[in-house]
């Protein structure tokens, strides 16, 4: 595969990676966090917040890195390769955790099932995207 | 500086390795059992995914602590990254 190829796979997969917040946005809502984390203690629902604000945080960080520096991370070079695998990780974590996941009473409508299967192509989309960046020979 | 970057490596690996015990010391299996288990797994995923990210920024840093250092192109990008995202955890 060309570098030019790779950098095109890289950007649309930085594109995809911030849409996917579209999906982290409706989350809370969906599971209503609000109420149902009332009975937490502060610190464990704080943390359940904070958590959630950072996963979304990488998230945007990847896909922004992605989108600015998608020459480079096609390049091969020691860090974009290791910067690939470790998203590559990242979104393959992700995806082996989708089968564990108990959320068939929350699909309720069938954009939220669409939506679901979505979410796993794109996972491994990205998984496979960065996998390939990260396996890489240098050109 | 890329000394100081290696460093930081090995203090973000001592945190990754913090999550581990912060499962039991702030007993998440107890705290979590109340709300329904799709609430308890995001919970869970969302640790997970901490811990795997705190491990690739200090692989990153470790491993190639000369681009990051660098403050040009991808590495400056991934440094400002680390820096914000380390910078918003001392403010939260």
């Amino acid at each position: 595969m060309t570098n030019e190829m790779m950098t095109r796979m890289l950007m649309i997969a930085g594109g995809l990676q911030l849409s996917i917040l579209v999906a982290s946005a409706l989350v809370p809502f969906q599971l209503d966090w609000r109420k149902e984390l009332a009975c937490l203690s502060k610190l464990h629902r704080q943390m359940y917040w904070v958590y959630g604000g950072y996963v979304v945080m990488s998230i945007v960080a990847f896909g922004f890195i992605t989108l600015f520096h998608a020459a480079e991370l096609a390049s091969g070079s020691g860090l974009a390769r290791a910067f690939c695998g470790y998203v590559a990780i990242f979104w393959g974590v992700r995806i082996c955790l989708q089968p564990v996941f108990d959320v068939k009473e929350h699909l309720t409508k069938w954009w939220l099932k669409v939506g679901y299967h979505l979410l796993t192509v794109l996972f491994a989309i990205f998984t496979i995207t960065y996998g390939m960046a990260a396996l890489r020979s240098v050109n | 500086m890329e000394r100081f970057i290696q460093i930081a490596g090995l203090l973000q690996l001592g945190i990754a390795s913090a999550n581990f015990f912060a499962v039991r010391m702030f007993r998440y299996h107890e705290a979590m059992a109340p709300v329904p288990e799709a609430v308890r797994q995001v919970f869970w995923i969302q640790n997970i995914f901490i811990v795997v990210t705190v491990i690739g920024i200090s692989l990153l840093c470790l491993v190639h602590p000369t681009e990051l250092a660098a403050g040009i192109g991808m590495g400056s990008a991934i440094s400002g990254f680390l820096a914000f995202f380390w910078g918003l955890r001392l403010g939260v």
